[in-house]
């Protein structure tokens, strides 16, 4: 098992929000009930203005969460990465494996906006780079 | 000799009558309540020859209109009343086992309930992860008064395609001599649950209690909500729901014999055999479980919506 993967999820064609729909999804699947997360802003009004689209939302409340698990150890790590791959996959993503300094790169972007344009422009090219991975 | 003998007797005797309880463990049936009749079988993996574990399986109230299980995140206006339990697990107090098979009768609160998740604590080391149904699952009604059967449940694994997942000779071997930190690790799967009608070798509702009611539930498809265990995620039919139409309804647990019954009172054409009945969400057929093999019998009572019904190859 190595470490960590690095790769992206594509599905070409798809729209900003609802890439960002999606994200947020697997990711409140991938947190569990441990942490507060999108559904606990669901809940919460005073957190979530129904006035944005839930894209909108996500950015305001801080995106660079959904990217990389929140829990501290490995194994939980490896559990949350997994779940994200199973829900996404579920809504018609496929995985593809880039370098490591291209990943890199992008988590070393400061603004959580532009961060997430890169994502998304990874993810909804017509013409996938780098190797599909197994879910 | 003769003290010998009889001792032996008595003790055999002992053994006989304790089976014989153990076989006809009845529970009384409450007006108010429901009851969740589903026998759930072991898993089976590949370590060193064909290994079985017990499965535990968890339902929870649903709220259709919000998609979650009731008083969760997205239906935390809709909890269930102080003191009522939103959960119940099959997993101990079976009423009848064989092996790892076991047969189970939770008494619930008349609700909707969704089939949460199936698993086992210690399973995660062998890649049997426990799994929570929140992309996929079905919800079902279970009516005051009733016997809900839910069938047979089959937990089985999911492989994708990662080299790490397989159970391997080595890796068992590495397992046993470094222990659970050191040694190598399979990555646990999601697990999806099949779920068949009870056949005849199956394990069966103690004689005492077939004269219950029976009710056949119509499970919906594609109900979602949180993934309040924590564990891994997935459909409950896997890979193979994703092309599935949320809202369809399935007959998995009728006994085939009922399902041609019904398809005849209905007036639908096909082919009947190994089909699975479609029917609106609300509707159920119930029955006696002690006529189900009695089809000449004339007088089993058949009762469904009276919505048209069509005739669906079998997709779980």
């Amino acid at each position: 098992m190595s470490a960590r993967d690095y790769y992206y999820f594509n599905k070409p064609g798809v729209d900003r929000d609802t890439y960002l729909e999606d994200r947020l999804a697997c990711d409140e699947l991938a947190g569990g009930a441990a942490r507060a997360d999108y559904g606990a802003a669901l809940a919460n009004p005073a957190l979530y203005n129904n006035n944005l689209t839930v894209g909108q939302n996500a950015v305001a409340a801080g995106l660079s969460g959904f990217l990389i698990a929140l829990m501290g150890n490995r194994e939980n790590r490896r559990l949350q990465w997994k779940i994200e791959r199973i829900c996404l996959a579920d809504k018609g993503y496929r995985r593809f494996e880039v370098e490591k300094k291209l990943i890199r790169e992008i988590e070393k972007i400061e603004d959580e906006g532009e961060q997430v344009d890169r994502y998304f422009e990874l993810a909804s090219r017509p013409d996938a780079i780098g190797e599909e991975m197994y879910e | 000799m003769k003290k010998i003998f009889r001792f032996m007797l008595l003790a055999l005797m002992g053994c006989l009558s304790v089976t014989a309880f153990a076989k006809d463990k009845s529970i009384e049936i409450k007006p108010d309540r429901a009851y969740l009749l589903v026998q759930v079988d072991p898993i089976e993996y590949q370590m060193l020859g064909t290994n079985r574990m017990k499965m535990d399986v968890g339902f929870a109230r649903y709220d259709v209109a919000r998609n979650d299980i009731r008083g969760g995140f997205k239906s935390s206006e809709n909890p269930v009343p102080e003191g009522e339990s939103v959960r119940t697990l099959a997993r101990k107090k079976p009423i009848a086992k064989d092996g790892k098979r076991r047969l189970y009768l939770l008494e619930v609160e008349p609700d909707t309930w969704v089939i949460e998740s199936v698993g086992v604590s210690s399973g995660g080391a062998l890649g049997v992860g426990s799994t929570s149904f929140s992309l996929g699952s079905y919800h079902f009604e279970a009516k005051a008064g009733q016997i809900t059967d839910l069938g047979v449940f089959v937990p089985g694994r999911e492989l994708s395609g990662n080299p790490d997942e397989k159970v391997t000779a080595g890796k068992v071997f590495g397992m046993a001599l470094l222990g659970p930190f050191g040694g190598p690790k399979i990555e646990p799967v999601p697990l999806v649950l099949k779920i068949r009608e009870r056949k005849a070798d199956d394990l069966q509702l103690p004689v005492s209690m077939q004269e219950h009611e029976i009710t056949y539930p119509a499970f919906v498809y594609g109900s979602s909500f949180g993934n309040y265990g924590g564990g891994l995620v997935n459909r409950i039919d896997g890979r193979e729901g994703r092309t599935r139409a949320t809202g369809e309804t399935v007959y998995a647990s009728m006994p085939g014999a009922l399902k041609n019954e019904m398809a005849e009172t209905t007036e639908v054409s096909g082919t009947v055999e190994g089909a699975s009945i479609s029917t609106p969400a609300s509707s159920s057929v119930t029955k006696r479980a002690g006529d189900l093999d009695n089809e000449e019998s004339g007088s089993d009572e058949v009762v469904a919506d009276d919505e048209p019904v069509s005739i669906t190859e079998p997709v779980i």
